[in-house]
């Protein structure tokens, strides 16, 4: 992947743009970057986009200027993530993701037990 | 012709009705105000308004106590008596007796005995008032429509209605309704749905109409809006059934943090007068188990080294940091500061960032070089929505914060792009 360091973050989901889409990359229905069964909330992006799915996250064709929401299951609605809009915020306040292609991750942690890096979990 | 332009007046007004609808709840003016015999009033009236059946109306202190109280008549007691504590299923009881009639009680459980529960809560909503509150909102709603601009129906909301939806309902309202549904499940009992309407929910839509009611003159039903308005006064939220109605009154206290969320780190951030309370660390709820051990560094200690969430972790954190220091929280780790580094992203977002070790080694923690007998050691990062304090576990290897801040990035992401967000939330 070719990063153009034009990078975000939104709680522990971290976006990356780069220059295409990489060759390898299956498109995915839209879903949640991250969700957390402990508080019900989800990161989600709103818009008009495409979604692929990749060994270590997403990659992300935002269309057009899309709108990144935390928020609650309870504030989706039939629309789902089609439409541009923003939601009530859980914790983290929205974030507009400009059109382009991006990368996003999640932030890593150190397990020192067992010596391998792992996804926060919140 | 349509109104296009606040006068002075007007625009002064506008903060004026923001603070007099937040201080409704936040100064406590309706748990000061309303009388248990004014809210059972309320609530009959409200009934009668929807035409629906004279219901019996029991007043509860809290959204917990209407949940135990619907449960105790219900349900076999004894079920709910296992779930329950005693003190606090008999102090329910003892309000909710004193209130309804034997006759009532018999009516209502064996209503409830013939009914699946999921068909008794469609019927809430079919009940009372769902269609009929829509179309009192759209009726008001198409008179502001043709008769104000949208510029100004936008400075209103902006500046009323959008601010007190988030700190009423967003903030506070939809937190509590939250953790007591956790609550009630927890318990095995059945948690029954609060009502959809006349609730702190609708202060936001209210507030908006409110303005405009009183400033323009502008409402034909102005007398159904302040019938409403009396409504939700009189109830933070309930269980309407039919012939029943259950109410709580709203909370004597909340503690927010600078960015409008519950929060307190030495006592509970929102309480009822029956002394139901919920612990929330900027915004996130934690149990009160956790929250009262995190009182005192030793226990906090055990605490925050058995826990993996990490949402639970940065509340353990702030709770420390907020009661003892820096200084405390190096002392409940037994760590020593690493590395510190100051780092500037971009609109003038500045992120500080430290590295912490533990001063003891153990022999069963490993480096990512697999090395053993290691530190514990942690890269802390402060949320810049929330203010979190989050420690996140890391290497022991590393002495530069920054490289380290890298290195828990993605794996993909390589380790010469710079650290550097264009915007963080």
């Amino acid at each position: 992947m070719k990063f153009k360091n034009k990078n975000f973050h939104q709680g522990d989901t971290q976006w990356f743009e780069i220059e295409e889409i990489p060759s390898n990359c299956k498109k995915i229905e839209k879903q949640f970057i991250a969700a957390s069964e402990r508080s019900g909330s989800f990161h989600a992006l709103f818009g008009n986009y495409d979604m692929y799915s990749h060994k270590s996250g997403f990659i992300l064709e935002a269309k057009e200027e899309c709108v990144l929401n935390h928020s609650l299951k309870q504030y989706l609605d039939t629309a789902g993530m089609e439409t541009k809009t923003v939601l009530p915020k859980k914790d983290h306040r929205h974030t507009i993701v400009p059109k382009g292609i991006y990368f996003v991750g999640i932030q890593q942690r150190f397990d020192p037990l067992q010596n391998i890096k792992k996804r926060v979990i919140d | 012709m349509k109104i296009t332009k606040l006068t002075k007046e007007q625009e002064n007004n506008l903060a004026v009705y923001r603070d007099k609808w937040l201080n409704k709840i936040f100064n406590y003016e309706l748990y000061n105000s309303k009388s248990i015999e004014s809210i059972q009033n309320s609530g009959k009236e409200l009934y009668k308004f929807f035409n629906l059946k004279k219901p019996q109306v029991i007043v509860m202190d809290s959204p917990y106590s209407c949940q135990i109280a619907i449960n105790l008549l219900t349900q076999v007691k004894n079920q709910v008596r296992d779930q329950v504590k005693n003190q606090v299923k008999n102090q329910i009881w003892n309000q909710v007796r004193d209130q309804v009639k034997n006759q009532v009680r018999d009516q209502v459980e064996n209503q409830v005995k013939n009914q699946v529960r999921d068909q008794v809560r469609d019927q809430i909503e079919v009940q009372v008032g769902t269609q009929v509150m829509h179309q009192i909102i759209d009726q008001i709603w198409n008179q502001i429509r043709d008769q104000i601009k949208n510029g100004v129906r936008d400075q209103v909301g902006n500046q009323i209605s959008d601010q007190i939806e988030d700190q009423v309902r967003n903030q506070v309202g939809s937190q509590v309704v939250g953790t007591v549904f956790n609550k009630v499940i927890d318990q095995k009992l059945n948690y029954f749905s609060f009502s959809s309407y006349i609730n702190y929910s609708d202060f936001g839509w209210l507030s908006f109409y409110n303005y405009f009611n009183e400033n323009f003159n502008i409402i034909s039903i102005s007398d159904i809006l302040n019938k409403v308005i009396s409504f939700v006064e009189h109830s933070f939220m309930s269980i309407q059934l039919e012939g029943l109605l259950i109410v709580s009154r709203y909370p004597n206290f909340i503690s927010r943090n600078s960015n409008n969320d519950l929060h307190n780190t030495t006592r509970s951030a929102i309480s009822f007068a029956d002394g139901y309370e919920q612990f929330y660390v900027n915004g996130r709820s934690i149990s009160k188990e956790i929250f009262e051990n995190c009182q005192e560094i030793d226990s906090a200690k055990i605490i925050f080294q058995n826990e993996t969430n990490e949402d639970v972790k940065a509340a353990i954190i702030t709770i420390i940091k907020e009661n003892f220091g820096n200084e405390g929280l190096l002392e409940m780790l037994d760590a020593i500061v690493i590395d510190t580094k100051q780092i500037n992203h971009s609109n003038g977002y500045t992120e500080t960032i430290r590295l912490l070790q533990s001063k003891q080694k153990y022999s069963f923690l490993q480096n990512s070089k697999g090395k053993l007998n290691q530190p514990y050691a942690w890269i802390e990062m402060t949320c810049p929505s929330t203010g979190s304090v989050y420690l996140i576990d890391t290497c022991p290897t590393f002495t530069n914060a920054l490289e380290c801040a890298k290195w828990h990035r993605p794996n993909e992401i390589p380790l010469e792009l710079e650290y550097l967000w264009l915007s963080a939330n």
